[in-house]
């Protein structure tokens, strides 16, 4: 309701300036990709930056005391003092490194976010591309993060941190399965994998009311994926072993760190469209709608960071393998069951 | 950091050195890793000492005495009452009963303050930041009280040769009212986040398992010894200051992991909770220092062994006098020290990431240790 | 299994409630956290009603101090009965704050007051003299 109305206005204008121009037509599309590139790079920037000092606070007000309260209103501004920070900051490259991996790896984590978010629906007709294959085109892309992960631990050049990869690796690995399945649930009951379809099949209900275990075996699963407590063993500094990020310093640690945030957001705006709704609600325009359930799953994914210790790795595993994936096996069958008899 | 080993499944050193983010303190453990197990382990400890004891022969029994304090800086208060009990005893002074209640109460007061600084490392170590930030909050409340009667908050230098240096001030009875209405309800929050935590037990049920004969053959005391199941507590065994008339049942667990240690000392806080709302109806009246007694004392010569128990375990003092106004010999007997001797053993064939669970329920500090 | 979710969600209930709560936090230096009159600051002398220290150069304070931070020097005078201070000098960055001194003081000499922000950039600062001691740089108005 307020970005479809201004993106198709600005996409006349621009038909106009090239028809007026007589630049050749390809011109169209690739004017419109670079606007939606930009968009979403912005987006994504913004939000960053938002989530970061949100963090700060509500682990603060958890623990009952404020967080970053001077630089800025409220410590507004905190996000932008630390990236400056890291910005500056000494690019050590370890000298056993694999380097152009080492250098690429950081955008690698990054990227796949960046791509996924082309088909989330952000509001009513604000999609930048609404593939037919959209919920596997999602879950096919954030698969590459595993890539990413092992390219950072390789490239380390030390032992550490190549486990440390290996273990994050097998962890996001395992989490995929309970993820994807709990996601063909919501495909049954839609019968599309175009989220815009998906979204429009939950005009009256929501799915969550239908798949609950559904939801709350995307949730669990989701947390895992974005290495997010109680699944951070790569991340976390009381374990021995260091995760896969360990010898980054500077601008490429800030790239594994915002990857971590920007993903974090990507999982809960999936998970808002499946099974809350997308844009859906009254009165107010679809984005407020989408933002506030997205923002609602990652506030409960913060909740879950400061308030539960955290798994040990084989503890993880089995979790995942023994229990996630039966749990999510049930659930597709019974909903199979109920989409053939009803 | 560790040898240079080929990455196949050999066993590699690693090295969890002094400074680490989970070792309470300046710790050394040298583990041998065959994959994820702990094949053997080697603790260096010593990068704490402060010869605390042989500044003691050098000092006046006086001059120690805030020492004693920085003995073991979490519990402070239980090494001064060790220090002076030894000194009365071998001058043979009789402490009056309002005097033996304050210790007492200060006493307890110290051990809640101590176990919710465990209760939240604890945690930490597992991961969960926030309970660590509520064991602060509460320790805020007992130090106040602290505080308003001793005038520091962490090294109290409060307890006198026959008694105590000054009585309670007036803004202590409501801050103290408010402590004991107060406190329960914030266990119960700490229950209620950690107790039946579905990970939090699965990280520390069945980990770490001391079997009661193991336990006393080795030297436990305290908490850890109790959730094993030896029922033996110096404040009910051989009670000392006003903990015969007060009366004290201890905790006893029975399985000895590492949850049953936590619990131990989350049952332990509600317990000193209740005998402090003792110590605070049944105060009575009366000086709280015995007259005439000297600042600077020429002990007797002699020797004494005073046991207090203090929230690690059972805290001894050796104190050998040679009838001058100086200390012969001042043996410590530390809890943490013979706690930690364990650890080799308790170590080997568990998983890297139970070390630090393990290591976190023996509640271990450094100073202890190394005096 | 059942019980576990359910102590999970207990768990998140409980921080709820606590992020509900409103903040404890007094930020330094902002606000000020307030002192109990016993606090144990740093040590000072007490000036009788002109203004001078009331020592009389006993020595018990040196006695008793654990750190053998305090230092005095005295004369005898004719006529004049007991000693005669002539430089009493306390090492605050050797003084551990246990207030022995004040209790040993058997004149009412010392007395510990809650000045804690202590920090020189050059430690012959912290080098306390009669006139040092007898002055005070409390901290600002306390709030909360």
């Amino acid at each position: 309701m307020i970005i479809y109305p201004i993106l198709s206005r600005l996409n006349e204008w621009w038909k106009g300036v090239v028809a007026a121009y007589g630049l050749p037509p390809e011109f169209v599309p690739a004017g419109q990709m670079v606007v939606n590139g930009v968009l979403i790079a912005g987006f994504i920037a913004a939000l960053v930056l938002f989530l970061i000092w949100l963090t700060r606070k509500v682990s603060a007000h958890i623990q009952q005391r404020f967080g970053p309260m001077r630089v800025g209103w409220h410590g507004a501004v905190q996000t932008v003092a630390d990236a400056l920070k890291l910005v500056q900051k000494e690019d050590t490259t370890p000298r056993g490194c694999d380097r152009p991996v080492f250098n690429i790896a950081p955008f690698l984590a990054f990227a796949p976010t960046v791509v996924a978010f082309v088909v989330i629906p952000f509001g009513d007709g604000a999609i930048v591309r609404d593939l037919n294959i959209g919920v596997l085109f999602l879950f096919a892309v954030t698969t590459i993060n595993v890539i990413a992960i092992i390219a950072g631990g390789w490239a380390s050049g030390s032992k550490y941190s190549l486990l440390g990869g290996f273990r994050s690796a097998a962890q996001l690995v395992s989490y995929e399965v309970p993820l994807v399945l709990s996601a063909l649930g919501v495909i049954m009951l839609a019968g599309s994998m175009r989220l815009g379809a998906i979204v429009d099949a939950q005009s009256r209900v929501w799915f969550v009311a239908y798949q609950p275990l559904a939801f709350v075996i995307y949730v669990i699963a989701a947390t895992a994926e974005v290495n997010r407590t109680p699944f951070d063993i790569p991340e976390a500094e009381q374990e021995l072993v260091a995760g896969f990020n360990v010898e980054y310093s500077g601008m490429k640690f800030a790239m594994f760190f915002l990857a971590e945030f920007a993903n974090m957001f990507l999982v809960s705006a999936i998970a808002a469209t499946l099974f809350l709704g997308g844009w859906r609600g009254p009165w107010l325009p679809g984005e407020f709608w989408f933002l506030g359930k997205s923002f609602a799953i990652v506030l409960l994914l913060m909740f879950f960071r400061w308030t539960y210790p955290r798994l040990r790795v084989d503890q993880l595993m089995t979790f995942a393998w023994k229990f996630l994936l039966p749990l999510a096996f049930l659930n597709l069958i019974i909903t199979g069951l109920i989409v053939v008899l009803i | 950091m560790a040898t240079d080993t080929a990455i196949h499944t050999e066993e590699f050193q690693v090295n969890m050195g002094p400074q680490h983010p989970s070792t309470h303190g300046v710790f050394r453990m040298v583990l041998t890793l065959d994959g994820e197990r702990v094949v053997e382990c080697e603790p260096h400890i010593g990068f704490l000492h402060r010869s605390m004891e042989k500044m003691a022969e050098n000092r006046l029994y006086i001059q120690f005495l805030p020492m004693a304090d920085r003995i073991d800086y979490l519990s402070s208060m239980f090494c001064s009452v060790a220090h002076c009990e030894a000194v009365e005893q071998l001058m043979e002074i009789e402490v009056p009963p309002r005097a033996k209640y304050l210790r007492t109460m200060f006493m307890e007061l110290n051990r809640i303050a101590s176990h919710c600084i465990f209760f939240g490392i604890f945690a930490l170590d597992l991961g969960a930041v926030t309970p660590f930030l509520y064991g602060f909050r509460e320790r805020e409340l007992t130090m106040d009280l602290l505080e308003m009667t001793s005038g520091q908050r962490l090294t109290f230098n409060y307890v006198r040769f026959g008694g105590v240096a000054a009585d309670l001030p007036e803004s202590f009875f409501p801050a103290v009212e408010k402590f004991v209405k107060v406190f329960p309800a914030r266990v119960t929050d700490y229950e209620r986040i950690l107790n039946e935590n579905e990970i939090f037990l699965a990280r520390t049920k069945g980990v770490g398992v001391v079997a009661a004969p193991r336990a006393v053959n080795y030297g436990w005391t305290g908490p850890n010894l109790r959730a094993s199941g030896v029922d033996f507590d110096l404040r009910q065994n051989m009670p000392y200051e006003a903990y015969g008339e007060l009366g004290y049942k201890p905790v006893v667990l029975s399985r000895g992991d590492c949850y049953e240690r936590y619990l131990a000392r989350l049952l332990e806080m509600r317990a000193s909770h209740a005998l402090i709302k003792k110590c605070v109806e049944g105060l009575p009246e009366g000086p709280t220092q015995k007259e005439k007694v000297s600042k600077f004392p020429k002990v007797p010569a002699g020797e004494v062994y005073v046991r207090v128990e203090s929230p690690r375990g059972d805290y001894g003092l050796h104190l050998v006098s040679d009838g001058t106004d100086k200390p012969y010999r001042y043996k410590l007997r530390t809890p943490s020290f013979n706690n930690l001797s364990m650890i080799r053993e308790l170590l080997r064939g568990v998983y890297l990431a139970d070390i630090v669970p393990i290591f976190g329920s023996l509640d271990v500090i450094l100073p202890d240790v190394d005096r | 299994m059942v019980k576990g979710a359910w102590w999970l969600v207990v768990g998140l209930v409980t921080t709820t409630k606590h992020f509900l709560r409103p903040a404890i936090t007094v930020q330094y230096p902002k606000e000020r956290f307030p002192q109990w009159p016993r606090f144990r600051g740093r040590v000072a002398m007490v000036p009788d009603d002109e203004g001078r220290h009331q020592c009389t150069a006993c020595g018990q304070c040196i006695r008793i101090c654990p750190a053998a931070c305090i230092t005095l020097e005295r004369h005898k005078e004719e006529g004049v009965k007991g000693f005669v201070l002539d430089r009493y000098v306390i090492d605050m960055g050797l003084c551990i704050y246990c207030g022995l001194c004040v209790e040993a003081c058997n004149f009412g000499t010392l007395v510990m007051i809650p000045e804690y922000e202590m920090s020189v950039y050059d430690k012959a600062e912290l080098i306390y003299d009669i006139p040092k001691l007898l002055s005070r740089q409390l901290a600002p108005e306390f709030k909360k």
